[in-house]
């Protein structure tokens, strides 16, 4: 039973005791998501050896779920909130405390102050031992304390921005459910309003598309989302300079910590201003408050509805997203493309509609359910007309770009940056000197006003190229902008007509852009050349991912220099005709000047054209290559042994994109005679190219025009391209890659086991052997030249690869006297036998 | 009246622009038992809540010693609103409300509560969910009264209470404003035991006070004279005597008069009734005298 001394003390000091442990119970929601993601998940990263190292201070908590993060601290705050004031919306309670003796103001006061204390409690205990623990493992430095510092008010000014709000809501509202439901649509309002106008910028505006990627968001756009929503309030954690901040190890980096510093105060400082000016409103509403509307709804009644309105658009928005997304994925998940991108419109349009009028469905219901009256149900409809309307552009705009978007060429003057990027290619192009494309890493921008006008340009040409028919081969390239506003688009094509293909590649390769971006590669590997290579987890390691992306010709190994039969052991990789590296260690030579090679080279291709590079009328003098493939040679099963000379081959490894000496990757030049710096710094050195001497003993030619149908080709014992379809399934099926389709082909024929290797005691067959029964049993015998003239001829008219010769020549297998088979492409003007 | 404690001041209160009551004004003295009249949705309520501040007045002010209630901590702290709709949080006994109670009204008074809980028999220690409406009542009555208020306000006290908790908190009433100089302003529609109670009654009828007198007086304003005349009257003989009510039964006439008869009589007396009776009138009765709307005639309502 209550004692005397209860009743002396002060009312006003009891209430605010009483508050506080009304308060601190609810406080536990707003911490338990940061323990979840800081105390927690920090013993967890600190307990593991391999990260162990990095430096990790607060990072876990920065990297990921921020949104989520924020978002139950905005409810936290948003609950809390409502249980201080709850006892404004119910007539009894009502009753108790407003005839209390005790001043509104000071029930107001009592039950903020509580709120504010049991939030930084929350939010401090948390941090303090997450801080605790990384100054344990790292110890303590000011970029720590600071950016506990940063995280403690920006944390602290999200919870207080669903407190305000959920406290101004419950000053005016009437009932628990009516302000549970305001609260959380005006919280999310001007995130609806930020994600919708988004939305709109990169679907309709700027046609996020098939192919056609933004990323980033708006910078006003982005800035109006971290200072007016308290959803968005973190994310400019990820903003524009923030990029670094999300990366595990770098929040405490003295750079980082400037830009995470950069990106919080503005938004802290402006929610601190709110937060306390939602509050200042509240106590003027509360001693304002009509009490008698305790229990009661229907307060918000109009904002209810126009919230209702916006809340439902952003969903069809989200949906018409969700489509792109999932589709996205799907075309990440298959090489086969055009396959999904004709089933793709099919059913984005399907599903765009069905999901107007699903949406339209609901939309009515609910009006009917709520407003109970058919008149009244009637007005709605021109409303839900409105949104079928608004999903069905939405839908419809998302997934195709269609009004124009994909269509468009940013304005001119929005364009702050250009790049080029191309995807892959189903052999049209060796590509190793394009810029490659990789995610959101884009090769090389340049501000240049030459280079914006050729993205414009090259922009038309993709654009107004004939469309991609799904059958024949292909080359997917584009052009991206990053625009002035913050968001980087890009346009990406499927060109499939030769022309248009090879106009993308001449006019870019003889652009001032790619002098510069040659000089960045081959001077950034100049810079990089004799150093260590980074290690996975060290703090360079992001910048060695970044100088694979930018296609740096960089190895930390040694580059040779091959000539005589390596010249012809190394044939330039493409989809027709390929030759795996094979490298006699006695015949190369190490060129030990790396950065004075890479100057060499960056000169000379700054200075020869796109026909010197592509279809050069003479032969390579010699080849330069790394140790990489020189090793890759070396390393790989042993397979066939012809005619008694030593060869390894790459068995396994195939010529598809993406491997070690691909397009895209390729660490080798081809010395022609127009490339005279390097050339004249070999011979500076002393590197003087050894002329190849054998003679042309025989040759043998494919008897059909190659076409992407039905030529198969087989080099060293592997496969390099099938297009035959019994050999192209197999291809494809087998994990082992080429061996495995070769025996699967016919393994009556070769001399491997079930799991493609070679049987111990399996006749020993020849390359060439194996070549001319390839083409047999593919019904197109090879047809052998057996006059050494002929095929001296023959050879000398014959070119390395073919990709740039056309695609309707033959293929080309010359013996020498010596044994070595080569391979090469005769074009369709020079395959006459006589 | 006594020392004035609470006073209505031209109050006037609406709820979405409906006006619930209006200009009412009316005093409750130092221990003195006012009690609030009036038909459902009349105001009495809205009227005690004005007094509690819980409602501030759209036009006027309540005031309790001369204060204005509204907001008042001081004046609240002296005041106790005992309301139909019962607080009580989910788990809460006697016990816990009294800890409640304390921490808001610094006069709280345990032995006072131990008393009054003994007087009715309740438990402290069981939950108060779990008590019927007039047990529920009696507690909230026992912390009220713990409070030691000086001014009580009650709104349907004896709801749900049996005769003999009735007669308990009566007399409970009445000791406590005699012991503490208290005022009490109590809203109910039982009006025989706001006659057994009240020194005051006000009626609130139409929005306004139409009737705000002493207990006692109010039975000698008003009395009833049932007249038998040799032959059925006509009305215009009979609207020549200016009545508060009449009801016309054939050869008899029931008359309410209000502060007239006097000077009424004669005229009845020249109407040569066989014979007239005089009759007191409870204070239902005066109640029902004084609605506006009276003599509804249900007999046919139910014919088909």
């Amino acid at each position: 039973m209550t004692s005397q001394r209860f009743s002396s003390r002060k009312p006003a000091r009891r209430d605010f005791l009483r508050a506080l442990g009304e308060a601190f119970p609810f406080a536990l929601l707003v911490a338990l998501p940061l323990i979840w993601k800081l105390p927690f998940e920090t013993s967890l990263f600190l307990r593991s050896s391999e990260t162990a190292s990095v430096h990790s201070a607060f990072g876990l908590f920065v990297e990921g779920d921020v949104f989520l993060v924020t978002a139950c601290l905005v409810a936290a705050g948003v609950l809390l909130a409502l249980r201080l004031f709850a006892f404004c919306f119910r007539k009894n309670s009502v009753n108790v405390f407003f005839s209390a003796g005790l001043l509104r103001k000071t029930l107001y006061r009592n039950r903020v102050l509580a709120g504010l204390l049991a939030l930084a409690a929350a939010i401090l205990v948390p941090l303090s031992v997450d801080l605790a623990m990384n100054v344990a493992s790292f110890g303590g430095s000011a970029y720590v304390f600071k950016t506990f510092l940063y995280l403690v008010a920006a944390l602290f000014a999200v919870a207080l921005s669903g407190f305000s709000i959920g406290v101004l809501v419950s000053t005016v509202s009437g009932h628990l459910i009516e302000a549970a439901a305001a609260t959380g649509l005006i919280t999310a309002v001007p995130q609806l309003i930020v994600s919708l106008l988004g939305l709109v910028d990169r679907f309709m505006l700027k046609g996020n598309a098939l192919e056609n990627v933004v990323t980033g968001t708006d910078n006003k756009l982005r800035m109006l989302c971290s200072l007016l929503s308290p959803y968005g309030f973190l994310d400019s954690l990820g903003g524009e300079d923030g990029e670094a901040a999300l990366t595990v190890g770098r929040v405490i980096d003295k750079g980082c910590e400037l830009s995470f510093t950069r990106s919080l105060v503005l938004p802290v400082c402006v929610w601190f201003v709110l937060g306390a000016g939602l509050l200042v409103a509240g106590a003027v509403l509360f001693r304002r408050r009509k009490v008698e509307n305790a229990g009661s709804v229907g307060l918000f009644a109009l904002p209810g509805n126009v919230i209702g309105t916006a809340a439902f658009l952003f969903v069809a928005l989200l949906l018409s997203e969700y489509i792109v997304y999932s589709y996205d994925v799907t075309f990440e998940s298959y090489d086969e493309l055009y396959v999904f991108e004709r089933l793709f419109y099919h059913n984005a349009a399907a599903i765009g509609l069905c999901l107007a009028l699903a949406g339209a469905a609901v939309f009515c219901l609910v009006q009917f359910v709520v407003r109970r009256n058919v008149k009244r149900f009637l007005k709605t409809l021109p409303v839900a007309g409105c949104l079928v309307l608004f999903t069905v552009l939405a839908v419809l705009s998302g997934p195709t770009g269609h009004y124009g978007a994909y269509n468009r060429l940013p304005a001119h003057d929005a364009i702050q940056s250009v790049s080029f990027h191309n995807v892959e290619s189903t052999g049209v192009f060796t590509t190793e000197f394009l810029p490659d494309y990789s995610g959101e890493f884009y090769a090389f921008e340049s501000d240049a006003d030459s280079d914006v006008q050729l993205a414009e340009d090259l922009f038309t040409l993709l654009h107004d190229a004939k469309p991609y028919d799904g059958k024949s081969e292909r080359t997917v390239c584009g052009v991206s902008f990053r625009l002035k506003d913050g968001t980087q688009v890009a346009r990406t094509f499927t060109i499939c007509d030769r022309e248009t293909q090879e106009a993308f590649a001449r006019k870019l390769f003889d652009s001032e852009y790619m002098d510069r971006y040659l000089q960045r590669r081959f001077l950034a590997a100049a810079e990089a050349a004799g150093s260590a290579p980074p290690e996975s987890g060290s703090d360079n390691y992001n910048e060695q991912e970044l100088r694979d992306y930018l296609n740096i010709f960089y190895t930390a190994g040694d580059w040779y220099l091959l000539g005589g039969d390596g010249l012809f052991n190394g044939c330039r990789v493409s989809d027709g005709v390929a030759g795996t590296l094979t490298v006699d260690p006695d015949k190369v030579t190490v060129v030990d000047d790396k950065r004075g090679l890479f100057e060499a080279l960056c000169a000379d291709y700054s200075a020869i054209s796109y026909d010197e590079v592509y279809t050069p009328a003479d032969r390579p003098l010699a080849i330069l290559t790394c140790e990489e493939n020189v090793e890759t040679a070396y390393s790989a099963d042993r397979v066939f042994a012809p005619d008694g000379v030593a060869e390894e081959a790459a068995g396994g490894s195939g010529a598809g994109h993406g491997d070690t000496g691909t397009c895209g990757r390729e660490k080798r030049f081809d010395l022609t005679p127009q490339m005279t710096h390097t050339l004249a710094f070999l011979k500076t050195h002393g590197y003087t190219p050894s002329p190849y001497d054998g003679k042309v003993k025989s040759a043998f030619v494919t008897t059909e025009k190659l076409s992407l149908s039905g030529a198969c080709g087989m080099i060293d014992g592997t496969w390099q391209s099938g297009y035959d379809e019994t050999v192209f399934d197999a291809f494809w099926k087998f994990p082992e890659g080429l061996v495995s389709a070769a025996f699967v082909y016919s393994d009556s024929l070769l001399p491997f086991n079930d799991e493609g290797r070679m049987k111990p005691d399996a006749p020993m067959t020849t390359r060439l052997d194996l070549l001319k029964t390839v083409y047999s049993d593919a019904g197109s015998p090879l047809e052998e030249i057996t006059d050494p003239k002929a095929a001296s001829a023959l050879y000398a008219r014959s070119f390395p690869f073919y990709d740039t010769y056309g695609d309707d020549g033959r293929y080309l297998y010359v013996v020498f006297d010596d044994s070595t088979l080569v391979s090469a492409y005769l074009p369709a003007s020079a395959a006459t036998i006589s | 009246m006594t020392e004035t404690a609470l006073e209505f001041r031209n109050v006037t209160k609406s709820f979405d622009g409906v006006p619930v009551v209006k200009e009412i004004s009316f005093r409750v003295g130092a221990c003195s038992i006012y009690g609030l009249v009036g038909c459902n949705g009349a105001g009495k309520t809205t009227l005690l809540k004005m007094a509690a501040g819980i409602y501030k007045p759209d036009r006027g002010s309540v005031l309790a010693d001369g204060e204005d209630v509204f907001d008042n901590a001081a004046v609240r702290g002296r005041l106790f609103f005992v309301p139909d709709d019962l607080y009580f949080p989910l788990g809460a006994t006697v016990r816990s409300m009294a800890r409640f109670y304390a921490d808001y009204y610094p006069a709280f008074q345990e032995k006072t509560l131990q008393n009054i809980l003994n007087l009715f028999g309740l438990d402290s220690k069981k939950p108060l969910r779990g008590f019927s409406k007039g047990m529920q009542r009696q507690a909230e009555i026992a912390l009220g009264l713990s409070t030691h208020p000086k001014y009580l306000l009650l709104d349907e006290t004896f709801d749900g209470l049996d005769p003999q908790k009735r007669e308990f908190v009566r007399k409970l009433l009445l000791e406590y404003a005699a012991e503490n100089d208290a005022s009490i302003l109590i809203a109910s529609h039982n009006l025989p035991e706001l006659a057994n109670l009240c020194d005051h009654i006000g009626l609130v009828n139409g929005k306004r006070l139409t009737m705000d007198c002493d207990v006692n007086d109010v039975s000698r304003d008003y009395i009833k004279v049932r007249a038998v005349f040799g032959a059925p009257l006509s009305t215009e003989q009979l609207d020549a005597i200016h009545a508060a009510s009449r009801k016309d039964e054939g050869v008899s006439a029931t008359f309410v008069f209000h502060g007239n008869y006097e000077t009424e009589r004669p005229k009845l007396d020249a109407l040569a009734p066989l014979a007239v009776d005089e009759f007191a009138l409870t204070l239902e009765e005066i109640f029902l005298s004084e609605m506006e709307d009276k003599d509804y005639d249900v007999t046919k309502i139910f014919e088909s």
